[in-house]
């Protein structure tokens, strides 16, 4: 029978931060899920304009790390070769999109390691309609991090929503079965890298679309992985931390994100428990907060 | 011509009934709004989303308002200087006590004294009048836009005439120490969730059928102790929502009904007729004794 996480579970917990280990998961994989969290204290100015180059630079070192690969072009050829058809899921949520600095570092990468610019796409809301979705030998999942009302939180997880016929299908149990997404056809199996946005992430969703300026702070930040349920596990950490920094440790937690480890321990498709993830912090470290 | 006439009659007749607010049909009501206020302009057309559009509008929050009885919203945009935008919902909550409680799970800011309960902050103005809920939200500027914000807010509430009442089941909070501007009414698991975490599965069986009111009650200058109180369809209901409850979340309370958590509060629930009766964070034993027989659970 399933466990039911209860506000006790993080009461035991002075940080709030273990859910996973709340969860008491006793699963053991061969080795840790690496998730690299890259930070620059230009990455966005005081304007909230982001610097292209420096999100560029930031993603090769991360990519880097992550692969444990110097060179940046030897990095991002162990992700995708030449010859393949690659669909860059975005995200396009209006009040915080997936910023276009992003997606354009993404796709110099993939330009780099031979990928015609013509197997190339971006999309969000069209992806299933999609030809170079439709065709696509390799995924590359971005989009920014922000709290949800009801998934809990938005990340890498909740991303892959446009690829499902239905989506209300998959809002059942505060969304629990997201990690299902990854299973689908145009998907299982093609998911090379996850990154996840947090030069400006959101931490509190307020109003009918969830979002409020006043919730959004600069962190300027770039979580990256290849375990989708290990960048999304370390983001709520952050958000966690947030949270109970802003608005107190009695709300720390968002809608309990249960999809997190349901992906984990009834889809099998990653790992939520912290202890079991190689968390490597790169750059900039002032008020990092995990 | 006299059939005409009262044929003519009968139609004023019918539109004059039903989704009426004091003789302002809610076509009406829409139509009366102005299309500019201050320096800012109507833009774009007009839309009304139903309960099967609404995840059309809105990418993030559709669920928050089909958990109450929504039937509708209008929406209206204006354009100001700049790239700014102003949007104008007004939900038609189908109820006084829905329209109050969609409004109440989301209280932060300051109260701005429109309609029957409102907040303004950042640009966000919210308040409640009669059956309905409106949200006037600035996109861009939000200090240019507080000015026409508020203004829209004062012009849609005067004319919305009728006011509503609040949900009775607030009648039975305890009103010593009552955190009035703090109180949530709701029915179902999500808008717990988004008010106060409890569980991750829905462990007080709430549904559409259930009715709650969530309130804070001031213990000291540094603590704040939480009422959830659920009144259910029938006693049998409330019985076994209370029995899972404690099951799932203070198995060691048993028969008592009271448990020490583990950062030294105190939780406590009691099961009366139909109703459920959940005290959390209260500073001791005794505290939660002396609360819960505040509760008035006969009160109709």
């Amino acid at each position: 029978m399933r466990k039911i996480i209860t506000r006790r579970d993080f009461m035991q917990r002075s940080t709030f931060a273990l859910l996973g280990t709340a969860l008491g998961f006793s699963m053991q994989p061969e080795k840790k899920s690496r998730v690299v969290l890259i930070r620059h204290k230009d990455a966005v100015d005081q304007n909230s304009v982001i610097n292209g180059d420096i999100v560029q630079q930031m993603l090769d070192e991360a990519v880097s790390m992550l692969l444990g690969v110097k060179d940046v072009k030897e990095a991002f050829q162990k992700l995708v070769k030449p010859h393949e058809v690659v669909g860059i899921k975005s995200n396009v949520w209006s009040y915080l999109p997936t910023p276009r600095e992003l997606e354009r570092a993404i796709e110099q990468r993939l330009l780099d390691v031979g990928v015609k610019k013509e197997n190339i796409d971006v999309d969000d809301h069209t992806v299933r309609t999609n030809p170079i979705f439709q065709r696509a030998t390799s995924l590359i999942n971005v989009r920014p991090l922000r709290t949800h009302y009801l998934a809990g939180m938005s990340g890498c997880l909740k991303n892959y929503i446009m690829f499902a016929e239905s989506q209300p299908a998959y809002h059942p149990n505060s969304c629990a079965d997201l990690g299902a997404l990854f299973k689908l056809p145009m998907v299982k199996g093609k998911t090379r890298l996850n990154i996840l946005c947090a030069l400006t992430p959101q931490f509190h969703g307020r109003g009918p679309h969830h979002f409020s300026r006043r919730y959004v702070w600069s962190y300027k930040g770039l979580f990256v992985g290849q375990d989708p349920v290990a960048v999304d596990a370390v983001a709520l950490k952050l958000i966690m931390a947030k949270r109970s920094q802003v608005l107190g440790k009695s709300r720390a937690l968002p809608p309990v994100p249960k999809h997190i480890e349901v992906a984990d321990v009834k889809h099998g498709i990653g790992t939520s428990d912290l202890n079991k993830i190689e968390l490597i912090k790169l750059g900039w470290k002032e008020d990092i907060l995990i | 011509m006299k059939k005409i006439h009262f044929l003519l009659f009968l139609c004023f007749l019918i539109h004059c009934s039903g989704g009426e607010m004091n003789n302002l049909s809610e076509g009406d009501l829409y139509q009366s709004i102005p299309g500019r206020i201050l320096n800012w302009k109507a833009s774009g057309e007009d839309a009304v989303y139903d309960r099967k559009t609404l995840f059309d509008y809105m990418n993030g929050g559709a669920e928050l308002y089909l958990a109450y009885d929504f039937k509708k919203v209008f929406v209206r945009r204006f354009s100001g200087p700049g790239e700014n935008e102003i949007v104008l919902d007004i939900y038609d909550m189908d109820s006084s006590e829905e329209a109050f409680g969609i409004f109440s799970l989301d209280r932060e800011d300051e109260e701005s004294g429109i309609g029957q309960g409102s907040t303004y902050g950042f640009g966000l103005l919210r308040f409640w009048k009669g059956r309905y809920f409106v949200s006037i939200n600035a996109f861009g500027d939000e200090q240019a836009a507080q000015p026409a914000i508020l203004e829209l807010g004062k012009v849609v509430a005067a004319l919305i005439k009728q006011e509503g009442t609040l949900p009775a089941l607030l009648g039975s909070l305890p009103a010593k120490n009552l955190k009035k501007e703090k109180i949530s009414y709701f029915h179902s698991n999500i808008s717990l969730n988004n008010r106060f975490f409890i569980a991750s599965e829905n462990i007080l069986d709430l549904s559409s059928r259930t009715s709650c009111v969530f309130a804070e009650y001031v213990v000291d200058s540094e603590n704040t102790a939480y009422l959830l109180l659920i009144q259910y369809e029938n006693n049998a209901s409330a019985q076994r929502a209370y029995k899972s409850f404690i099951g799932s979340y203070m198995p060691e309370a048993q028969d008592s009904g009271f448990a020490q958590m583990e950062n030294g509060k105190w939780t406590m629930a009691k099961v009366e007729q139909n109703k459920v009766a959940v005290v959390f964070e209260a500073p001791d034993k005794e505290w939660a004794h002396a609360f819960q027989l505040e509760i008035k659970f006969n009160k109709r």
